[in-house]
């Protein structure tokens, strides 16, 4: 019976509490080094649309996150650069005033700012036709992009 | 070592760690689930560079050619014709006729004919190019990835001036195209 009650009693102490801290700082210093990566590559990140074919090229030259124009299939423009977290699509050729006087005012805030007038990106089908990517060129190169690039793939 | 009377060793104390594995199993399976979902994919740039234009007034050279254009005016059946021509004093143009198969094939024609021009004029550093409207941009970027290395500007013109051109150096360029759209 005493041996009983002088188990029962004995109760254990409990021990504090301490985070095992070696795989969180794994993890974290992954992460770090993931973000100092993804800050120094400037890569282009653009949604590329379902069944789009992005032309071929020899050129090496890795392309820019610079303020890039999707020309889509169905007569559409889907334009980045305005306000990226409301990524505009208008109809093609037909940019309403407000959104002529947005991609100026754009291009004005850089300059303001002292700022170059960065290149201008052109995402496209391989197989789409020439008049409508000379008439988007065109219509933006008015608005004040002066330089302008293709969005293609190595070879 | 003999310890000290009241002085017992104490055991290290047992920790109460939590258990991590599960955490990390759940971030490796969110990581496998986000490299699915996003596709990464090399994509390269091919600029037009900035036109330079000079307002200057040419001497009398008869080595210099005015306004060099190349056209690229592709029918419906994929005849293609290259048209590269110019004017100044000493005018002229060059042009070939194929079917385009692939790229390769166009590649190697563009590259003939405009090291044909290049061998007469090694000078030459701008040259306007431009595509009949139902081109593709996989022609335009072929031809510019040829033409780009020796001529440092390049002009886009437009499909109406190119069928211009097409239709005072060839005419009968466009008089095929007329009969094919009628069929």
């Amino acid at each position: 019976m005493d041996i009983l009650s002088k188990n029962l009693n004995k109760s254990k102490k409990r021990a504090p509490l301490a985070l095992q801290l070696t795989p969180l700082i794994d993890i974290v210093s992954m992460l770090v080094i993931f973000l100092i990566m993804g800050m120094f590559m400037n890569a282009l990140e653009v949604p590329i649309p379902g069944q789009f074919t992005i032309p071929k090229s020899v050129t090496t030259v890795a392309a820019q996150n610079n303020p890039t124009i999707t020309i889509l299939k169905d007569n559409k423009l889907n334009i980045n650069f305005i306000n990226l977290l409301d990524v505009k699509e208008v109809e093609q050729e037909i940019l309403t005033e407000d959104l002529q006087n947005q991609v100026t005012n754009f291009i004005e805030t850089l300059q303001n700012e002292k700022k170059p007038t960065p290149t201008l990106n052109i995402l496209a089908d391989a197989s789409e036709h020439y008049n409508r990517l000379y008439n988007v060129a065109r219509v933006f190169q008015e608005l004040g992009f002066q330089k302008i690039a293709f969005v293609t793939t190595p070879e | 070592m003999q310890n000290l009377p009241g002085f017992n060793p104490r055991k290290p104390r047992e920790l109460d760690e939590p258990n991590l594995i599960p955490i990390l199993n759940l971030f490796i399976v969110i990581i496998f689930f986000l490299i699915f979902m996003s596709s990464f994919q090399k994509l390269t740039e091919q600029a037009l560079p900035k036109a330079s234009v000079s307002t200057q007034q040419l001497e009398n050279n008869d080595d210099v050619p005015l306004n060099p254009k190349l056209i690229i005016h592709t029918l419906k059946d994929e005849t293609t014709t290259l048209l590269l021509s110019w004017e100044g004093n000493n005018p002229g143009s060059l042009a070939k006729d194929f079917i385009i198969n692939d790229t390769e094939k166009l590649k190697e024609e563009t590259g003939l004919l405009v090291e044909e021009f290049w061998k007469e004029y090694p000078e030459e550093k701008t040259i306007q190019v431009g595509m009949s409207s139902k081109s593709k941009l996989q022609t335009l970027i072929s031809v510019l990835d040829i033409v780009k290395d020796k001529t440092p500007s390049i002009v886009m013109i437009s499909p109406e001036d190119s069928e211009v051109v097409i239709s005072l150096k060839k005419p009968d360029q466009l008089i095929k195209e007329d009969s094919e759209d009628n069929n």
